[in-house]
């Protein structure tokens, strides 16, 4: 059985002025899936949640929610970049008002804020005035409010801006949460590491337009020609070994392929190198050991983190604005 | 928003602040008028001395009569610079056959003068009447005004005094109302983007409906506080057994009451319109600022309607929007507004209202996420046709 996405985006584009934000990005998200939406700062995704959510009109495309046009504002929760409370307002009457935006009944969304405060560790709270909250806990209550209303859609926009690590764990079991209890979760961060742990699928785009998407398994096979796990060697140069020149030695093993070299402490030196799985790491380890000592060998999959950078930095190297080589050293 | 504390002292402090202003107005004018000021005077024989005498007695004034020194001109300028006397008259001994009058004032025309010129003019008559063997009562039948009756075509109701007042105090209870508003909505609308709380509410309902909100609730507050300030007056003056202007009728109540309520809904658009092009109150334009004011340009007509509430030009002004919340209720407590123009008033007045509101709502959606920029006029109308 084919199951209708509760968000489906089909070749959206919006233009300022000569400026084209967004160029045909597509993607869906399903019920009980977290999908990272991604990219640099100044990709268009702000732009495109602001589509999704009819705040601003997309000059093509079409966006479809549960396989209707338009947006049920009843059944979306947002939780936009730009976080903004009405300071004078009590906790929980900030989250009653928003509660009721999203078609609640006052009583409903009474209760329902005064549960989640309750579990927030509010409770004594509830009629302190937000702007008596710490930064952090704002943007607990500007969560709570995305969600109060159970939506069938969350959409957040970074989310975990701004928290300290205890919160952003907080934050990711919610999200977890929401998951589990069949909502569809558009996720848009920064911080990779949180976001690999959480999503299901992923599309990142630059400049307005989509440059992967998929898994985390399909993006690691896509990335960086084929790359899907990064072996990271500690190096430290043989005592009375010939000066040789690394890239040049990994050259004539790698021909073509990604490394970076870093400069660590007590002449230690990290290199990473971005290969296929499973690849024969003997003839390197040949080519190596002339020169150097081998202190440690560790192999990981390709993160989030590295799948981004080599996605953006190559389509900004294709868009001839310059980018790393294909080996890079750093101090 | 009605319950909060500097809404309701408003509420309540504000009669009682303008109430007791004009008590203690009315009564500064009432002693005024009932003082006697005293007025030197100092006529001269024909050598130039002084005699002594005086004018015959005037009501609302003491005459004196100083001498030697203290009548010559500078002393006299110098006494009256000091306010004692308020004034001084120098009567040479040829004031009736020509000869000029001087009158030693503090300020340039003072408020005594007319009465006083007017009483030393009829006695200069009277000399100049004896010198032609014209007695007193002979000169006052010679001198006396036409009888004149009046007969009205069209009479109007009531007192015109009481009348006007009314329909003065029409046109500032809306005034008030609009002004005590606008910063209600100011920090409404424009606290709210500076909040950056737009977002998240507009992603809920629509800009439209979030702009209509703030008008609907916005009108309810700006009403209330005239509303019960007229309320408590009426009730105040019934209690006084003071009789209400004939122009306060129930007519005159209606159409001040739809107009204010109609116009107050397109004032209140225009201001969410300007406000919603607004990033903080402190960055206001003039261009901006022109249009917050725009209310009060109907009151420099407030004569006009008043006076000559059926010319054409009035008629014809009391229909534009702009002008009709303030000038078409005055017509009608004047007399001067037929049914048909305030039903067609009050229809282009409602529909520039909802055109008002639209404006509001594309400004606002257009430029809510404008965070600090203004958006121009040019901006507004490029984004809106995109939006």
């Amino acid at each position: 059985m084919t199951h209708v996405p509760v968000l489906a985006v089909e070749g959206i584009r919006k233009r300022f002025g000569d400026f084209e934000a967004v160029r045909g990005v597509s993607f869906d998200v399903r019920a009980s899936e977290v999908f990272g939406f991604l990219g640099p700062n100044g990709a268009g995704k702000t732009t495109s949640l602001r589509m999704l959510m009819n705040i601003t009109r997309p000059d093509a495309g079409s966006v479809t929610f549960m396989g209707g046009p338009g947006m049920d504002r009843r059944l979306v929760g947002y939780l936009p970049e730009e976080r903004g409370l009405f300071e004078d307002a009590t906790l929980v009457d900030t989250l009653v008002y928003l509660g009721t935006l999203r078609g609640m009944s006052r009583a409903d969304a009474r209760a329902e804020a005064k549960r989640w405060l309750e579990r927030f560790e509010f409770a004594d709270r509830m009629s302190a005035k937000v702007g008596t909250l710490s930064k952090g806990n704002q943007q607990k209550i500007q969560f709570l409010g995305a969600v109060l209303h159970r939506p069938a859609l969350v959409v957040l926009d970074e989310p975990f801006s701004g928290l300290d690590p205890l919160n952003q764990e907080l934050f990711l079991d919610l999200i977890g949460e929401l998951r589990t209890q069949g909502a569809a979760v558009l996720l848009s961060a920064h911080q990779l590491t949180l976001v690999e742990r959480l999503c299901d699928r992923f599309l990142l785009i630059a400049n307005g337009s989509e440059l992967l998407s998929g898994t985390l398994e399909e993006l690691r096979a896509r990335a960086a020609h084929g790359a899907g796990e990064v072996v990271r060697l500690d190096l430290r140069r043989a005592a009375g070994a010939p000066v040789g020149d690394l890239g040049s030695s990994l050259a004539r093993v790698l021909p073509g392929g990604e490394w970076r070299a870093a400069d660590g402490r007590e002449g230690l030196v990290q290199l990473d190198l971005a290969l296929p799985t499973g690849s024969d790491l003997a003839p390197l380890m040949r080519e190596l050991g002339a020169s150097w000592r081998i202190e440690r060998v560790t192999t990981s999959a390709l993160s989030l983190h590295e799948i981004y950078v080599r996605a953006v930095r190559g389509a900004s190297s294709a868009a001839g604005e310059g980018a790393a080589p294909a080996g890079a050293r750093s101090a | 928003m009605l319950m909060r504390t500097d809404f309701v002292v408003s509420t309540l402090l504000v009669p009682v602040l303008l109430v007791g202003a004009g008590f203690v107005v009315a009564r500064i004018k009432t002693r005024d008028a009932n003082r006697a000021r005293a007025i030197a005077v100092v006529r001269l024989d024909d050598r130039g001395a002084v005699t002594g005498d005086s004018l015959p007695p005037l009501a609302g004034f003491r005459w004196t009569t100083p001498r030697g020194d203290a009548a010559r001109s500078e002393a006299l300028a110098a006494a009256v610079k000091s306010g004692r006397p308020e004034g001084a008259v120098i009567l040479p001994a040829d004031f009736a056959r020509g000869g000029k009058v001087e009158f030693v004032v503090r300020r340039e025309r003072p408020g005594w003068r007319t009465a006083v010129l007017r009483h030393v003019t009829t006695l200069a008559r009277l000399e100049r009447a004896a010198g032609h063997a014209i007695g007193p009562d002979e000169f006052a039948r010679l001198t006396d005004t036409l009888g004149v009756r009046e007969r009205v075509a069209e009479p109007r109701s009531g007192t015109s005094r009481g009348d006007k007042a009314a329909a003065a105090a029409l046109a500032l209870v809306l005034l008030m109302a609009v002004f005590g508003t606008n910063m209600y909505l100011a920090i409404g609308i424009t606290g709210e983007k500076q909040a950056r709380v737009t977002e998240v509410i507009v992603s809920a309902i629509s800009p439209q409906s979030w702009i209509d909100g703030k008008i609907v609730a916005y009108t309810i507050i700006g009403l209330a506080q005239p509303l019960i300030w007229s309320a408590g007056g009426v009730i105040a003056i019934l209690l006084m057994s003071w009789q209400l202007p004939p122009a306060v009728n129930p007519w005159t109540l209606t159409v001040f009451t739809l107009y204010l309520l109609v116009g107050f809904v397109f004032y209140v658009g225009l201001y969410a319109l300007v406000l919603a092009t607004v990033k903080d109150l402190q960055s206001t334009s003039k261009f901006q600022a022109y249009l917050i004011f725009l209310p009060m340009v109907p009151l420099m007509f407030l004569e006009g309607a008043i006076e000559s509430p059926e010319a054409t030009w009035m008629a014809v002004l009391s229909q534009v929007p702009v002008f009709s919340p303030t000038l078409m209720p005055i017509r009608v407590a004047m007399g001067g507004a037929q049914p048909w123009e305030v039903g067609l008033g009050l229809v282009l007045l409602a529909i520039a209202a909802w055109f008002m509101r639209k404006a509001a709502g594309t400004a606002f959606r257009v430029g809510m996420l404008m965070y600090g920029k203004e958006l121009t006029l040019p901006e507004l109308v490029r984004w809106s046709k995109e939006a």
